[in-house]
């Protein structure tokens, strides 16, 4: 213990004569990180970035991305004496005859839709409680990139094997590439190096796959950490939780511990997917081959929303001046997409137009309390669920013995009713919810115990409501007292709000915002008094911490 | 640091469970660690919380003092960054909970069980990674499961170890720290603007339109080298999409024996997937548009196009395999219907008029490849298909 204390004194040491860190590293070291299980999300998504590098070195090293023929002679008899690619030749080399090989492909396979999953998981948790508002657009930017950029690294890395499932998945592609307006078919030929399937593509897929991309996530992910770091991690309100302050446990020991204990876990987690749960298995498929197909053939889940607005679309063409314009390709792959992630990327920013609140915001919202925001977040994720849903109507029309055309009729209109629905049906129960709090606020929860007074009425007792466990720290002396505080706190804000909503006063900070007179400004004010609701203080409307508003 | 600021530890009486806080905690005292090892002398004085106040309402409330210059704002008010390359404030109060000993050496026996499994379940992983035979059938098959599963058990085991000894063995942490977000002080601020628009003075870029432009545009020529030099990554579209591998007289070959077909090959109701003769001669590229269909429909059933009623022999048929929409090859046939079905995106083709479109994404009909017989009933090409064949592209008219 002591040999090792004075080595590590020592090390700490040398470090500072180069660096002469000692002051930055001691400020990192005590760096405070807010504990919720929602705030894991993130951190799935870069360990599982992690795992990929690591089974991803793995695999190029036995992985050879040519599209030179070759006859199988490896230990998989099925296949033996078929002419195949070079590509899905080392495929199942690594599969069947290196010990792990499978396991490292699979483990690969798995991260990657963990990473895609995880991805979209955080976004939600990020959308759902606000946490993409000011300061922390350039975040949500940087998210919505890798989120994009994830979807191409996922399709560009299994189309590699050239099985027979990727290389349809890789002529759609050639497809859709062909069919954009005027440069089309040069594109197409640019990309693949020459008409579909070509030699070229996969090589360079590769490249892009192992080299482009990966080089991106890691700038955008150091990008993206840097940024959680400077602006400190937001957290949810609670006792004790200002937006002044972060609460929680320091980097070290604590946090770097259970940081680093949750990759082992997360890596655990998907060595244990890939050791039991098969995943894309390619020597089942066979080699590609341009004449064949098979049933069921479908993508990834994370491009599965595309497949399905494939699936949707009328077909549409139109022929102008000698010139085609296929609608039916250049919608759900091309347009579709565009709209979405233009409006996610937007998103914080179009909030910030319709509500006219552009102040600093630490404290996280709770879904409830932000109507608006969570039913559109439920529409748009109803939309998508649908999209995604639809890249399975075959196999919905297999289990469930249905027609497929009516499945598709119904797909179609459900894309346009059923969002709307889930806007109405969120927004209520989100209302709702929100009176149901400030009735405990107020009248303190039930008991069930009922009583009968003298002159014979029935009423039901009821208790002040529970106190919320306060951190110590806050309630020094006292602790009721500082839990009352916070809990009136939540009641206020909450009755405020409603009573806004019935058109009584706006507050004097309502007033903020957009300026008035004209016609953007209120045309922007009609819009944002439909979504949104407008009020310009509620995180902090108590006296402790009204001088945080102040300050902004 | 002469920025720091100071930093405190709260410690609760003895006797309190671990992980929980006790409330009548009053005094903090020092972190005394980072006490000794800040050259800047960071006191840690003894204070008393107020009740009822958060801690981070404001300064005042802090246990915390700052040493250093003063924090901007004033008590009560907040505490800005103090210096400009100050990243992080290590401004947080901690509380320290005593665990129980006997307690405490249960958890540590509990952490280094995990640890020690997780080495067992390495040996395991590499006993089997010897000792198991990827080649022999029964074991290839078992070998990713115990691979894996021992995988899986070495990183769980060390995972759960790590978070075990961070909630059990480290005292429980309630740390505060602030914030500093937000905008730098205006007085830096002022220096920014200051300095960065003295050097665009210097630089001359407003009072030089000449320059300026010129600039503009030669940062906005320049790419194009780069755009020039993707022109070799492939040739020029255009013919290869209007064609296929077919041609005047080329037989119809079964793309699976490389068979030529006869006339009554095909049961009614069958479909079978053709390629010119001799297709794997050609390079993959040449025939990837090729694969074709050919049908036996009903008899009588089929009702040709205008002008096709010879593109067909007796109720055989032959259309391009190759879906109008997005290319993937439409094999399912529905027997009952007549229907042909992509796998891909659903579109349907109604075969027996013509392959037109009767669901689905695809705005075009399958096009069709003349067919003939020769003497000896061998099926072959009147001529290549008369149409592009897949998907639409710009060009396609």
């Amino acid at each position: 213990m002591a040999v090792s204390a004075t080595v590590s004194k020592q090390a700490l040491r040398e470090v500072d004569d180069r660096l002469g860190g000692a002051g930055w590293l001691r400020k990192t070291m005590n760096k405070v990180f807010p504990d919720h299980w929602s705030f894991m999300l993130g951190e799935i998504a870069l360990y599982s970035f992690i795992i990929l590098l690591l089974t991803g070195v793995f695999l190029s090293l036995f992985f050879d991305a040519s599209v030179e023929k070759v006859i199988y002679h490896g230990s998989y008899v099925p296949l033996r004496g078929v002419e195949m690619t070079q590509a899905y030749n080392s495929t199942l080399h690594i599969t069947f005859d290196i010990r792990g090989g499978l396991l490292i492909r699979q483990i690969h396979h798995w991260a990657a839709l963990l990473f895609m999953s995880s991805i979209v998981v955080h976004l939600c948790r990020v959308f759902f409680t606000g946490a993409f508002r000011k300061p922390r657009e350039t975040n949500w930017l940087i998210g919505i990139t890798l989120l994009v950029l994830g979807i191409l690294e996922g399709f560009a890395g299994y189309s590699l094997p050239d099985d027979l499932l990727s290389g349809t998945g890789l002529r759609i592609a050639f497809s859709i590439v062909q069919g954009i307006p005027l440069v089309g078919t040069w594109a197409a030929f640019l990309l693949f190096g020459s008409d579909f399937p070509g030699t070229a593509f996969i090589p360079r897929l590769y490249i892009v796959h192992i080299l482009l991309l990966p080089a991106a996530f890691a700038a955008l992910i150091t990008f993206h950490l840097l940024m959680i770091w400077r602006q400190k991690h937001t957290d949810f309100a609670g006792p004790g939780k200002t937006e002044d302050t972060v609460v929680g446990s320091r980097l070290w020991p604590t946090y770097a511990l259970k940081g680093g204990g949750f990759f082992f876990i997360v890596f655990g987690m998907t060595a244990l997917l890939g050791a039991a749960v098969q995943i894309n298995p390619v020597w089942l498929f066979g080699p590609y081959n341009p004449s064949h197909v098979s049933a069921g053939s479908q993508p990834d889940w994370y491009m599965g929303f595309l497949d399905g607005a494939l699936r949707l679309i009328p077909n549409w063409e139109t022929n102008v001046l000698g010139h085609t314009i296929s609608w039916n390709i250049l919608v759900p792959s091309l347009v579709l997409p565009g709209i979405i992630f233009t409006l996610m990327a937007l998103y914080p920013f179009l909030e910030a137009m319709v509500t006219g609140d552009h102040r600093h915001h630490n404290l996280l919202d709770r879904p409830r309390n932000r109507p608006s925001r969570t039913a559109l977040g439920m529409m748009s994720l109803t939309f998508y669920f649908l999209l995604l849903l639809g890249s399975s109507t075959d196999v919905l029309a297999v289990i469930f013995h249905m027609s497929f055309n009516w499945l598709i009729w119904a797909f179609r209109f459900l894309l346009f009713l059923a969002p709307p629905i889930a806007y109405y049906v969120t927004r209520r129960i989100c209302l709702a919810l929100q009176r149901s709090d400030a009735d405990v606020a107020h009248h303190g929860v039930e008991t069930g115990i009922i009583s009968r007074s003298p002159s014979g009425e029935y009423t039901e007792r009821h208790a002040p409501t529970p106190t919320p466990k306060v951190p110590e720290l806050v309630a020094v002396g006292g602790g009721e007292g500082g839990a009352a505080t916070a809990a009136v706190t939540r009641t206020r804000r909450r009755g405020s709000r409603n009573n806004r909503r019935r058109g009584g006063s706006r507050g004097p900070a309502g007033s903020v915002g957009a300026g008035n007179g004209s016609t953007v400004s209120k045309a922007s004010r009609a819009i944002g008094g439909f979504f949104f609701d407008r009020d310009k203080a509620p995180e902090q409307p108590d006296s402790e911490t009204s001088t945080t508003v102040s300050r902004r | 640091m002469s920025t720091s600021e100071g930093s405190g530890t709260q410690t609760p009486p003895e006797g309190s469970r671990p992980g929980a806080l006790s409330p009548d905690v009053g005094t903090i005292e020092g972190y005394s660690t980072d006490a000794e090892a800040s050259p800047g002398g960071v006191e840690g004085g003894g204070a008393v919380l107020r009740p009822g106040v958060p801690i981070a309402g404001g300064n005042q409330a802090r246990s915390v003092r700052h040493v250093g210059p003063p924090p901007q704002g004033g008590p009560g008010g907040p505490v800005g960054p103090v210096a400009g390359q100050q990243m992080t404030s290590d401004n947080y109060e901690i509380d320290t909970p005593q665990l129980d000993p006997a307690e405490d050496r249960r958890a540590e026996r509990r952490v280094a069980f995990a640890f020690l499994l997780s080495v067992v379940a390495t040996i395991a992983f590499i006993g089997a990674y010897i000792f198991m035979d990827i080649h022999t059938a029964s074991y290839g098959s078992w070998l990713n499961y115990v691979l894996g599963g021992t995988l899986a058990l070495t990183l769980f085991a060390f995972g759960a170890g790590q978070i075990l000894w961070a909630k059990q063995l480290i005292p429980h942490e309630y740390a505060v720290q602030d914030r500093h977000d937000g905008a730098s002080p205006p007085e830096e601020r002022a220096a920014l603007e200051e300095t960065f628009f003295k050097g665009a003075d210097q630089l001359g870029i407003a009072r030089r339109p000449l320059a300026r432009r010129t600039l503009l545009l030669a940062a906005g020529v320049f790419p194009l080298s780069g755009v020039v030099l993707l022109r070799d990554l492939g040739p020029a579209p255009e013919k290869t999409l209007r064609t296929t591998a077919w041609r005047k007289g080329n037989y119809l070959v079964d793309v699976e024996t490389k068979q030529r077909i006869k006339l009554g090959d095909l049961r009614i109701g069958a479909i079978l997937t053709v390629l010119p003769e001799h297709f794997d001669e050609l390079p993959e590229i040449d025939w990837a548009t090729a694969p074709t269909i050919l049908l036996r429909v009903r008899p009588g059933e089929n009702r040709p196009l205008k002008g096709r009623e010879n593109w067909g022999v007796g109720d055989h048929v032959a259309y391009s395999k190759i879906c109008t929409h997005a290319g993937c090859p439409t094999s399912l046939y529905e027997t009952q219907t007549q229907n042909l079905l992509c796998p891909c995106h659903q579109s349907t083709f109604k075969v027996t008029e013509g392959c037109r479109v009767v669901f689905g994404p695809a705005a075009r009909g399958l096009p069709q490849l003349p067919i003939a017989v020769d003497n000896e009933g061998f099926f072959f090409a009147q001529s290549d298909y008369l149409e592009p064949v897949g998907p639409s592209f710009w060009e396609r008219g």
